[in-house]
């Protein structure tokens, strides 16, 4: 603490200089946050850019970090063995939908199955079509990490990795 | 309960931000910082209250942003080094006319905000009318003029 003769100041010039030191790391890190913004880290850049798929009959784009309550979007194209007779087929985990609701499916789906643990989306295709492309917008309502599977047919799916800022 | 998180971690989260940014921020010096600060304003709410349109939603916010203030003045008063971290400290700037330069650079303030503050607060229009000047936790400029 220091005094002035004839002005009645309560100084802390360590505690200012503290306060300072603090203010400029703080400075440092809000800069480290628009950066990481830029690239994705909260969505929407090349860092939250993720894939799965591509084995010749599916293939996913979609978003690693979302957020709450801000819809997202989940790319599927389709082709190959998952499309047969006219249909389109995919599968998603229920429990990636617990924490997702499904605002809007495009194109719209001709029948959704439930089978067990997995949702099963029928797409009527025209027979001629060697590759389709679906987009489910999703809108994320629980915080924290949220895992899944997608794939078509039978066989075994890919995983699912996003994480939903609050 | 997801309200009660909402409010307390935006209030903190607000509290530590202007903080960092110093007194001077938004001391609504210009037209467009008093601007910005509706657009703060705007932007933070729709964190707060989210698509909840509900009165009962409104008032336990208020609710609690204002028992926060309340429960951090209490403490503030129960504990000095608690007040200077909230609140920050004043700052000496202008010592018997002297201007400390070192001090402004570090808090941001040149020349030109202390005659502001001395012409608009005291009706001062030199540098040498003035005996001290303080920049007070508000982000204010004070003038004690000098005496004749």
């Amino acid at each position: 603490m220091q005094r002035h003769d004839d002005l009645q100041l309560e100084e802390y010039p360590d505690f200012q200089r503290r306060e300072w030191l603090v203010q400029r790391v703080g400075w440092a890190v809000m800069l480290l946050i628009v950066l990481g913004a830029a690239l994705g880290l909260f969505g929407v850049g090349p860092l939250s850019e993720a894939g799965a798929g591509t084995d010749g009959r599916l293939a996913v784009d979609y978003e690693r970090f979302v957020r709450f309550q801000s819809e997202t979007e989940l790319h599927v194209r389709l082709s190959g063995d998952a499309l047969s007779e006219g249909r389109a087929t995919l599968w998603l985990t229920a429990g990636y939908l617990d924490g997702m609701r499904v605002s809007q499916v495009i194109p719209e789906p001709e029948s959704v199955e439930v089978s067990g643990d997995r949702l099963t989306y029928t797409f009527a295709a025209a027979p001629e079509a060697t590759e389709v492309g679906v987009r489910f917008v999703l809108l994320p309502t629980r915080i924290g990490g949220r895992t899944g599977e997608i794939g078509t047919g039978h066989g075994p799916g890919f995983s699912l990795n996003q994480f939903v800022y609050p | 309960m997801d309200v009660l998180l909402r409010g307390a971690a935006i209030y903190l989260f607000l509290l530590l931000i202007f903080r960092i940014s110093g007194p001077r921020a938004l001391a609504q010096i210009t037209t467009f910082d008093f601007v910005l600060l509706l657009i703060i304003a705007e932007a933070v709410q729709q964190g707060l209250l989210g698509d909840d349109f509900s009165v009962t939603t409104a008032l336990l916010l208020t609710v609690v942003l204002i028992g926060i203030d309340i429960a951090f003045s209490w403490f503030k008063d129960r504990s000095p080094w608690f007040a200077r971290t909230v609140d920050g400290v004043p700052l000496l700037i202008v010592d018997h006319g002297e201007l400390l330069r070192d001090r402004m650079d570090r808090a941001r303030i040149d020349e030109e905000d202390v005659l502001t503050a001395a012409r608009s607060s005291q009706g001062l229009s030199r540098m040498d009318e003035i005996d001290y000047a303080v920049l007070e936790r508000n982000g204010a400029i004070s003038i004690i003029p000098r005496k004749a």
